[in-house]
Parts: C-alpha cells; sequence; structure tokens
C-alpha cells in the first residue's frame, strides 16, 4: 500500500507579508530555508527508504524538496502539473488592494466558490492535474511517495484525491513546510492520515 | 479564531493489548496516564493561544477520556465537563474480545466493516447514529469566540468530522486519530466546518 506525503514549501518574504504568489516566482526567505532544514531531518526518519521525491518547477517547493533530497542522497524530480494555483491579478498584491478592487469575487473566494477573474485557474482544473500526477508518481514509486508543493494546490489535490467537494474548505491549507499523509488503500482510493502536521509537534524542542 | 480540538484519549491497557472497549469503562494505567500528559503538554503549547478565554474542556463519559482530560485541567486549571455527544459507540457483542478473535469468528462482519459499513453484529451502534450524535455535540459547543477541548474515541471523532463536513458516514476518506493525538476543526464564516489538522501528535 503506497503512502504519500505532501509536504508545502518553507516561508517566502510573499507569505510573510500575506501576498498570493501562485505562479509568480518568489524565492524561499532564510526562515523559509531554515523550516526547510527542520522538516528534513524529521520527513528523513518517517519515510521508507526507497521514497520517490517530486517537486513543483517553482524554486520555494524545489528548494524545500532538496533540503530532503540531500539528507536522503535522493534526486528531487520535477513535475509542471504540481505548480501553485494561478491566481491571475491578484498575484503579489496586498489583501486590502484584493479587497477593494474585487469585493464580490473575494467574497466568493472565501466561501470557497471559483470567483470570477481573468488569469484565477479553477478548482477543477487545478484538483485534475494535481491528481493526475500524484497518481502517476504514486503508482510508479516502490515505496513512499513525498511531493513538494504549495498552498492552495496541494489542498485541492488532496481533496480530488480523496474524493471530498470542492465547493467547501473542507480541509485548511498546509502551513509552511508542514506536511499531510494519505495512503491507498487496497481499492485503490485514498485515506488521510495526518494532515498539517508540524515538526516541532513531532520532536518536542525543535524550534522551541 | 476559535476551534474545537478533538483529541483521542491516550491508550488502556486494553488497547495496547488489541482487545475491543467500545462502552467497556476500562482506565488508563500509569503509562497511559504518562502520555495523556505529554499530549496535554503539546496540545497547550502549540494549540491553545496565550489570548484565548478561558477553555472549555468537555470529555465523553468513559474514564479512560476523562483521565484523559484530567491531564489538560490540571496544567491548564478549569474543570472537566462530561458530555454524553462524545462517548464511544456500542460495539456490541464484540466487545471484551480481541481484533483477532473478531477477525478469526467474524470474518464477514470483519469485511463488512473494512468495507465502511456497519456490521451485522448484535448490539453495535449504527455510524449514521454515532456521526449525528457527534456533529450535533460540535455544533452546540461551537463558540467562535471561545475556543474548545474535546477528548472522545476513534470512531465518534472520525465520524463527527465526516458529517461536519458533509461526507456519508460510510467514507473511507478519513483514517483514524491514534491514540493521544488530536484533530483541530472550526466552523467558518459560511457555516462549513473547516478541517485544520488531523492525526497531530503521532509518527
Amino acid at each position: 500500500m503506497t503512502r504519500v506525503f505532501i509536504v508545502r514549501h518553507g516561508e517566502t518574504e510573499w507569505n510573510a507579508r500575506g501576498l498570493l504568489q501562485g505562479s509568480s516566482e518568489v524565492p524561499l526567505a532564510p526562515a523559509g530555508r531554515e523550516q526547510a532544514r527542520q522538516m528534513a531531518s524529521a520527513l528523513a526518519g518517517l519515510v521508507s527508504p526507497d521514497a520517490v521525491l517530486v517537486s513543483s518547477p517553482l524554486s520555494r517547493a524545489h528548494e524545500t524538496g532538496l533540503a530532503l533530497g540531500s539528507v536522503l542522497g535522493k534526486p528531487v524530480a520535477v513535475d509542471e502539473r504540481l505548480r501553485e494555483r494561478a491566481y491571475g491579478p491578484w498575484e503579489g498584491i496586498t489583501p486590502e488592494a484584493r479587497e477593494q478592487g474585487w469585493p464580490q469575487q473575494v467574497r466568493d473566494w472565501h466561501e470557497g466558490g471559483n470567483p470570477h477573474l481573468d488569469g484565477f485557474e479553477v478548482h477543477e482544473v487545478v484538483a485534475a492535474r494535481m491528481v493526475e500526477s500524484i497518481e502517476e508518481w504514486a503508482t510508479r514509486a516502490p515505496g513512499d511517495l513525498v511531493v513538494f508543493s504549495h498552498g492552495s494546490s496541494a489542498r485541492i489535490g488532496m481533496m480530488g484525491l480523496l474524493g471530498l467537494s470542492l465547493g467547501h474548505r473542507t480541509l485548511g491549507n498546509l502551513g509552511n513546510t508542514c506536511w499531510s499523509r494519505l495512503r491507498r488503500r487496497p481499492d485503490g482510493r485514498w485515506t488521510l492520515e495526518r494532515h498539517n502536521v508540524w515538526v516541532d509537534v513531532l520532536y518536542p524542542g525543535v524550534g522551541e | 479564531m476559535s476551534r474545537i480540538i478533538l483529541w483521542r484519549h491516550a491508550p488502556t491497557p486494553s488497547n495496547e493489548g488489541g482487545v475491543v472497549q467500545g462502552r467497556v469503562d476500562t482506565p488508563l494505567d500509569a503509562a497511559g496516564v504518562a502520555r495523556a500528559q505529554w499530549a496535554a503538554r503539546r496540545i497547550a503549547d502549540r494549540f491553545i493561544a496565550r489570548d484565548w478565554p478561558e477553555l472549555r474542556i468537555y470529555s465523553s463519559p468513559l474514564l479512560r477520556a476523562v483521565q484523559t482530560a484530567r491531564a489538560l485541567t490540571e496544567r491548564l486549571g478549569g474543570t472537566v465537563i462530561i458530555d454524553d455527544a462524545f462517548t464511544q459507540r456500542s460495539y456490541g457483542e464484540w466487545e471484551g474480545l480481541t481484533w483477532d478473535e473478531v477477525r478469526r469468528d467474524w470474518p464477514e462482519q470483519w469485511a463488512q466493516r473494512e468495507r465502511g459499513v456497519d456490521p451485522d453484529v448484535p448490539g453495535w451502534d449504527g455510524q449514521d447514529a454515532v456521526a449525528a450524535r457527534v456533529l450535533a455535540g460540535l455544533e452546540r459547543i461551537w463558540d467562535q469566540d471561545s475556543p474548545a477541548v474535546v477528548v472522545s474515541h476513534g470512531s465518534p471523532i472520525t465520524l463527527g468530522l465526516l458529517a461536519a463536513i458533509g461526507e456519508p458516514a460510510s467514507s473511507l476518506a478519513l483514517g483514524r486519530v491514534p491514540h493521544a493525538a488530536c484533530a483541530s476543526v472550526r466552523k467558518v464564516e459560511s457555516g462549513a466546518w473547516h478541517i485544520e489538522a488531523f492525526g497531530i501528535g503521532a509518527d
């Protein structure tokens, strides 16, 4: 039975400022690199020795993945389908500017809907590419699969794998370098076993 | 930002020995109490914001849950509020058997349970009823200005969360929270429930 760990990237400067990144290329902040290092030392002891690592092409996710790859001595493959949801004109602007320019769309979005916005990638499209990618890699992986991705695409991808309705935010977003774990059942479908685990809960003393 | 933390009781000697408990009121031993204390420290440090108002701590009436809840009141003060909405389901005639005996002597019923449906076992509490009573309990205690901790059991936590997110009780989308670990859930503006974290405090 395959297990999939889905990990969100470490903190960036835009995360700290509350800006949506989406398809924008924003590097890890120094704090995000430290988070990635802590995540890597924890996850290295949890994943199977034959684990396969795969990442979104965006550097904040790939660099987070490389932190685990260097501990395990493994490469990190890149899959375009694991990138963050595109947010169109909302990328890089403040929450206040979003609220001012698009009040109705922000409300729709907060209620779990798809806002009508040019360039905003809707839930169904994100879910389809995430599920297709993770299923494909999980089928090929001999043991655990570790996926490095993003707040929105990871959440929507998990909801897709679990068959949950995309119309509500039934799962919360992962925190930076937090992870979830899913297991494939004998019937081929998925069960959520962990969601939003962060390293200092598992290992007291780390990061305190 | 409020939340409800659903905390599964620490393991009893019956849990460690693979014995079905259900409504059998098995207490924690010293090792179980120590696990509860360790978990209480993690919950207090990581889920309870310093600026929160007084925390409400609810528990299933069964001893193993009440003892687990007390590990948190010993740390944070307050009293344990006993609430039947969060008790364990009855496992009927399976109670007192080991899971190995269940697999051996009740193979058809075991397979039913693995598929997510209620096994045909005399005295078994049906999953739809368990899911509905736990969700009713969560709705009743939810307060957007006041967080709460609920100490409960494996099946009621999973079934209550499935009901909260609108999934059928037969869904296998959510696993079990391990003993002494927890899940965190909150209700958002639209009235929908939102699972923030699940299975926290275990490997």
